[in-house]
């Protein structure tokens, strides 16, 4: 995982990406018990660009110039396959600009903070997604300030109350 | 053993008091496990993903299902 964050770190210092942070099942597992997954999710927040349509162009040239092709949807580093997902709306842009530095080994990396995680796998919404929530919010330790704040403020808080016993809240 | 409780579907069946102590120390040893894990350095909970995923990969194997390939981690996490 160091060489898939090294990676990263250079995306960001070549200024192909502003910030990124690792979502997703990777993240989770910082937080809790390992869960199975097989790719590394990767928040990224591109560069503003011109023209009607975001490109993965330059993101994905600098990558092959770096040594790491694309596979399908996403690059093998460090044995890792890790899929970057540009911010896609408010709270994973909020996610991203709130991540928190974790440690990994001797460095550090970028990782979503846990109420955001949650936040985010109740809005996606698929049944793993609902099922992971439930697990960080079992073993996590959670700002519950925060996660009512975050919830509110990107309108998930009424459906959130709906599924409390699915949440196991 | 004392009373009666329902099962998931309902049906009436003898509570036995002792089954409901012995379940509750298994799921707190779960719990317990759970913490463990959860407390564990990134470095090592990676190394059980890859666990994880080979178990996975046996199972689909076994029974006729799409396997996903584990990782194959190439550094020290």
């Amino acid at each position: 995982m160091r060489k898939a964050v090294a990676v990263l770190d250079e995306l960001a210092r070549r200024g192909i990406i502003l910030r990124y942070a690792v979502g997703g099942g990777v993240a989770a597992t910082f937080y809790v018990e390992p869960v199975l997954t097989y790719d590394m999710d990767v928040f990224v927040i591109l560069p503003p660009s011109e023209g009607a349509l975001v490109s993965l162009e330059p993101l994905y040239s600098s990558l092959a110039s770096m040594g790491f092709l694309p596979e399908r949807e996403h690059v093998v580093a460090g044995g890792i396959p890790v899929q970057l997902i540009p911010a896609y709306n408010d709270l994973v842009l909020e996610a991203v600009d709130n991540a928190v530095q974790l440690p990994l080994g001797d460095s550090q990396v970028s990782v979503v903070r846990v109420e955001y995680l949650v936040a985010i796998m109740f809005q996606t919404g698929r049944p793993k997604d609902i099922a992971r929530a439930a697990m960080v919010l079992g073993q996590a330790e959670i700002d519950r300030d925060l996660l009512g704040r975050i919830l509110r403020d990107h309108g998930l808080k009424e459906k959130w109350q709906e599924r409390q016993e699915i949440l196991g809240e | 053993m004392a009373g009666e409780t329902r099962d998931p579907r309902g049906i009436g069946v003898p509570r036995d008091d002792r089954l409901t102590t012995l379940l509750d120390a298994l799921r707190q040893g779960k719990r317990r496990h759970r913490k463990h894990l959860a407390a564990l350095p990134i470095e090592e909970k990676l190394r059980i993903v890859v666990e994880l995923q080979r178990l996975a990969a046996e199972i689909a194997r076994g029974t006729g299902r799409p396997e996903r390939e584990p990782w194959r981690l190439d550094d020290e996490t």
